[in-house]
């Protein structure tokens, strides 16, 4: 496939804000999770929570878009100097060249569910804007609003694969010339629905969530904000997306097949386009959301594909699970282990599940990492993994 | 930047327009377009339990992809699928969004799961036993080119047929009167590299004037995102060549160079 190269990236996350806060975050394994506290929530169990989003405003033309999804977007915007290198982007290339693909899963559905709050039953309040805030491609309105871009793109809603496949999105319109530039991102924010709705799955953690240990006892919901500029060619930056695979797997709506079989044709076919044999591959970014059967089925998909050897760790412990975020942010997370030469630790995780037979690393392992293929997976059976490679 | 690909199968339904062949001569403007209810039937392809699950949004959709499959008459398993929806479920967003507003929060588990954009399309991998790609996408309520565009770069790139499916269903209330489209409409195509009619998509700049919907279809037109195609289905639904420029969600124009059947 045509190589493609992340030119910036940009991220918040309840770990920190930036890229060095989570560089940092990985090499002290320092988590960001918390006890849930959210007002009205009666829920046992621990969130990402990401600092600082109520203090944003959106001014302007955006203040239309006024949610906390779009506030936590324009947060991750605001750090790394993202927002000046679109810009330059736009400017050298036209704003009609640069793509937006987005990707989240609830978007600004808190709106929706603060409207049910307050009309009793009734009308919902007038100030309730669906088109801007709890529809899906919101958010990508919300950013060409931001940049004054007009080119291609949409906004991809695949559960928990969504912004890894936004990625995919991206690459294609990239290699087919539709643009010229990618502006590729990841929202998902704390909500109720996601909240209640995990917990009525009995799919929420009363711990900090500690991907494949034996004492695993499902997710912490996070929430953050993740983007990435990508261009075209291998001279552009130091670090290329060399590879992608996507699969469904056919099985259920809220669990995955049992043996990871879907799983494994889409890590398959990211080595397949990115000319890589499984042994080039340094480190997996697992998905690794904690819960029993996501584990359980992500292991035997890695074994089936790399055998036993391979290094594998779960940042869902630093950042929580940040749902339709979070393809975007492990990639941005991979390729800090590119550029930090880390492999992660899994945080949280004490002792692996002994039933679970893939290498995990519990503890950062300072080593070379010149690829790594990182995983994403959600409901309805939605599989992505990425390949990022640095020269 | 010009995009080719061939047209394999389609179906379309829409209120008063039960399937293509009764949509036809309603495109065409030889008779008027009727309204009337959508009540799309539980889906065959899914088992018992998956199919009590499903509701009419979810049900609409996958009879539409099931007719364009059935008149392809390939091997649907096979097919990645690319699903483009502005408004969503509402009926589930309204359950779950209703049940967060009760003092116990009772959200059911199966709206829940039935609550991600890609629901569609997990049921239809379910459905098919097919472990092909499957995504969900909005652009908003202009975005049915959006979701062409990827369909047929999906096509171009995997060089193998892949199919588009775009639908919409009413909100309930309280919800109809905020979400800015009503009407249930879906419409299926599946689109290939080679062998059916020929179809040529190609980014023009605003110079190119947008194909006028006529008057009597300006009802239909309006209802939806899948009916914002109107210019597009009268295309396909006559057997000459044709020329049309639509507008994406971005505001990116592409004209469309419909080869004759």
């Amino acid at each position: 496939m045509t190589p493609v190269c992340i030119t910036a990236a940009t991220m918040v996350t309840a770990v920190g804000a930036g890229l060095d806060a989570h560089a940092d975050a990985l090499r002290r394994k320092r988590s960001g999770l918390v006890p849930c506290d959210l007002p009205g929530v009666d829920i046992d169990t621990w969130i990402g929570r990401v600092e600082g989003v109520d203090a944003v405003h959106l001014d302007g033309s955006l203040s239309a878009y006024e949610c906390r999804n779009h506030r936590l977007a324009l947060l991750g915007l605001e750090h790394e100097g993202f927002s000046d290198r679109v810009r330059a982007a736009a400017a050298r290339h036209g704003k009609d060249r640069v793509g937006v693909f987005m990707g989240t899963s609830t978007s600004g559905i808190a709106e929706t569910e603060r409207a049910y709050a307050e009309s009793h039953g009734g009308a919902l309040p007038d100030w309730f804007d669906f088109r801007r805030t709890q529809s899906i491609h919101a958010l990508g309105e919300f950013v060409r609003e931001r940049f004054n871009l007009s080119g291609v793109g949409h906004t991809v809603s695949t559960a928990c694969s969504s912004s890894a496949k936004a990625v995919v999105a991206a690459l294609r319109h990239l290699a087919y010339g539709l643009c010229d530039s990618a502006l590729v991102g990841g929202v998902d924010s704390l909500c109720l629905t996601t909240l209640y709705g995990f917990h009525s799955l009995e799919l929420t953690s009363p711990e900090p969530c500690r991907p494949f240990d034996a004492g695993r006892r499902g997710i912490s919901i996070g929430e953050a904000a993740g983007f990435v500029l990508l261009e075209r060619g291998n001279d552009a930056g130091e670090y290329l997306i060399t590879g992608w695979g996507e699969s469904s797997d056919g099985h259920h709506m809220s669990t995955p097949h049992p043996e990871g079989v879907g799983a494994a044709l889409a890590m398959r076919q990211a080595l397949s386009s990115s000319g890589l044999a499984a042994t080039d591959i340094d480190y997996v970014n697992l998905h690794g959301t904690g819960t029993l059967s996501n584990d359980r089925a992500e292991d035997r998909a890695i074994r089936a594909v790399f055998g036993n050897g391979v290094p594998c760790a779960g940042t869902k412990g630093y950042t929580g699970h940040t749902l339709g975020a979070a393809g975007i942010v492990e990639l941005i997370l991979s390729m800090l282990s590119l550029r930090e030469g880390l492999v992660p630790g899994t945080c949280q995780t004490r002792r692996q599940d002994p039933d679970l037979g893939v290498h995990l690393c519990l503890d950062p392992e300072p080593r070379p990492v010149r690829h790594v293929l990182s995983n994403s997976f959600g409901f309805g059976g939605s599989n992505c993994s990425l390949v990022i490679s640095r020269q | 930047m010009t995009l080719r690909f061939h047209l394999l199968s389609l179906a379309f339904r829409a209120p008063g327009l039960a399937d293509w062949e009764r949509a036809r001569p309603v495109l065409a403007g030889d008779m008027a377009w009727v309204p009337d209810e959508v009540l799309p039937s539980p889906p065959s392809m899914l088992p018992a339990a998956e199919r009590r699950r499903t509701g009419p949004f979810i049900r609409l959709a996958l009879e539409t992809a099931a007719a364009a499959a059935r008149e392809w008459g390939g091997d649907a398993e096979d097919l990645p699928v690319v699903f483009a929806c502005y408004g969503g479920d509402l009926e589930v967003v309204h359950s779950i969004c209703h049940a967060l507003s009760l003092p116990d929060r009772p959200v059911s588990p199966v709206k829940f799961h039935n609550s991600v954009h890609n629901a569609v399309v997990g049921y239809w991998a379910i459905g098919m036993k097919s472990r092909q790609p499957a995504t969900a996408i909005s652009a908003g309520p202009h975005g049915f080119v959006n979701g062409l565009v990827e369909a047929a770069l999906q096509a171009l790139d995997s060089d193998r047929p892949v199919m588009y499916l775009c639908a919409e269903y009413p909100a309930p209330e309280p919800l109809a009167g905020h979400a800015d489209h009503g009407g249930a409409a879906a419409f299926a195509m599946i689109l290939a590299t080679s062998a059916g009619r020929p179809i040529m998509l190609e980014e023009v700049d605003e110079t190119h004037r947008l194909t006028p919907v006529p008057p009597g279809l300006q009802d239909l037109a309006r209802l939806n995102a899948v009916t914002h195609a109107v210019p597009l289905l009268r295309a396909l639904a006559s057997p000459e060549p044709a020329e049309i420029v639509m507008q994406a969600d971005s505001g990116v124009r592409w004209r469309f160079k419909v080869g004759d059947r």
